[in-house]
């Protein structure tokens, strides 16, 4: 649950008193103009960006008053799945989904799929197999597609069984029919695993297709925030306006 | 109507005393290091003298000669490749971003600093001084001197690796050693190799003349040589010298060829 939420750079009011709470195992799109604050505010409830104030509450702790320790057990929770996908370029695809495993665990043993344990590198095989890339394991990550990097970003993200994935317009940086594939299986990911979704995206149709519910933000206020069946394209549209 | 602007924009005052200063100071330095042109021309007699006393090179001392460039060499890959290893944890305290702290950031800043700026051969002696005449000297000097370069060139490829990678494994609540160590030295390895490569040859060319302050390696039987006027001895031994700095500077830029330009 987001409680009044505030933060401004140099002034200007990026997020101005945003409240709203998320259901569980549900999947939510943010949308907006740029500049309205959609990428500050997904940010700002890891902490990645401090607010200026406001609460957001989640498993039983309000993650902004929490001391860095405990925030990252917090994060350790929660996937953040990115735009440009932030695959380590010289390691391996394997490499890069077991560092998901540093949520919960620490030590050269998750630095390098040569050196991880057998358990751990099961576990990361399973969630390539999961995104489709169970044969993609030994390949550096630098040699492989756009579409596929942001897979093993999702690959990675799973690696941390978590409870909640962030999403910040993670198919912006893919061509349509990618950003379509990513989707789907974001969406068939989340169903199937319960877990909760929040994705930042500019595409009406994926927030509608995609999301239970659309948070629409405009000069960093909340313009609409409806279950997107009751949503139309036009209403949605007229944000960027 | 000509509208273009003056070639030359009038300087400042502080420019102007600059450069005036400037200029004095090199026609002082001139007069310092007492650049003679007559001396020079003087020289050129003595100079085709030595050159006509170095050849045919002698190989009397072959044996001799090699097993001191054989140690010459031991001594540059071994104080390397110690100097590499001991650089990266240096590196990492020295890097703004990894620091731990900002105290230990600066401490090992200067530290860098210090062992950069103090000449090999000033280290030379001081080990010389203090452990002995002999290869291990070389070996210290090179250690620290490998550090002082390479230390800070580590240092400043972490800074700029790619941030987007160490922003994720941050989100995902991963140790700040853990992000150093998967991502942040990942990223920066073929800045180190090439980095590394540099110290080699420049730890060859270094311990070549670590010798003639007695810290081993074949400078020692080069000053003999030339001590004792023998200078087709010492002819055999410039060209052994330029064989190997050759040699490494070859195999090198093969290994920085085949591993970056891989990358």
């Amino acid at each position: 649950m987001v409680e009044k939420l505030n933060k401004s750079y140099a002034g200007t009011k990026v997020l101005n008193d945003i409240s709203f709470s998320i259901e569980e195992s549900s999947i939510t799109s943010i949308i907006g103009s740029n500049g309205s604050g959609k990428s500050t505010l997904l940010r700002s409830l890891l902490r990645l960006i401090e607010p200026d104030s406001g609460n957001i509450h989640f498993l039983g702790d309000d993650i902004t008053k929490i001391k860095k320790k405990k925030l990252r057990k917090v994060r350790a929770q929660v996937g953040f799945v990115f735009q440009k996908h932030n695959l380590v370029p010289k390691l391996s695809v394997l490499s890069n989904v077991i560092h998901g495993s540093l949520a919960n665990k620490k030590g050269p043993r998750y630095w390098f799929e040569s050196l991880s344990p057998k358990k751990c590198r099961e576990e990361a095989m399973e969630c390539l197999k999961a995104v489709g890339l169970e044969d993609f394991a030994k390949r550096k990550s630098t040699k492989i597609s756009g579409g596929q990097s942001q897979r093993v970003a999702i690959a990675r993200a799973l690696m941390q069984k978590p409870q909640l994935i962030l999403a910040d317009e993670p198919v912006a940086s893919l061509d349509p029919k990618n950003g379509e594939k990513i989707m789907k299986l974001f969406y068939n990911l989340a169903k199937e695993k319960n877990i909760t979704l929040i994705f930042v995206s500019h595409n009406v149709d994926h927030a509608l297709k995609y999301s239970d519910r659309i948070i629409g933000l405009n000069g960093g206020k909340i313009y609409i925030d409806k279950n997107s069946k009751e949503c139309t394209k036009k209403e949605i549209g007229d944000i960027y306006e | 109507m000509n509208n273009a602007p003056h070639r030359f924009e009038k300087p400042s005052i502080l420019s102007f005393i600059l450069f005036t200063l400037f200029i004095a100071f090199l026609a002082i330095s001139f007069e310092g290091a007492e650049i003679s042109l007559s001396n020079l021309l003087n020289g050129i007699p003595e100079m085709g003298r030595l050159i006509e006393e170095m050849t045919p090179p002698s190989l009397d001392r072959l044996d001799s000669i090699s097993l001191s460039l054989l140690e010459t060499f031991q001594m540059a890959f071994i104080g390397t490749v110690v100097g590499v290893l001991l650089s990266i944890p240096l590196a990492i305290l020295a890097s703004k971003g990894l620091s731990p702290h900002p105290v230990l950031y600066h401490i090992s800043r200067s530290l860098v600093s210090f062992f950069r700026s103090v000449p090999d051969l000033v280290w030379a002696i001081f080990f010389v001084a203090s452990v002995g005449l002999g290869p291990f000297a070389g070996f210290l000097t090179i250690v620290v001197d490998t550090i002082g370069f390479c230390a800070r060139f580590f240092a400043e490829a972490m800074e700029e690796s790619e941030k987007g990678s160490q922003e994720a494994l941050e989100a995902i609540g991963a140790g700040k050693l853990d992000i150093i160590f998967s991502s942040v030295i990942p990223h920066s390895i073929p800045s180190f190799v090439n980095t590394s490569l540099f110290a080699l040859e420049k730890a060859t060319r270094s311990s070549v003349v670590l010798g003639l302050v007695g810290a081993g390696g074949i400078g020692i039987e080069l000053k003999v040589s030339m001590d004792m006027f023998r200078y087709d001895q010492a002819a055999t031994i410039i060209i052994a010298i330029f064989l190997l700095v050759i040699i490494v500077e070859q195999i090198s830029s093969r290994v920085r060829k085949k591993y970056i330009g891989s990358e």
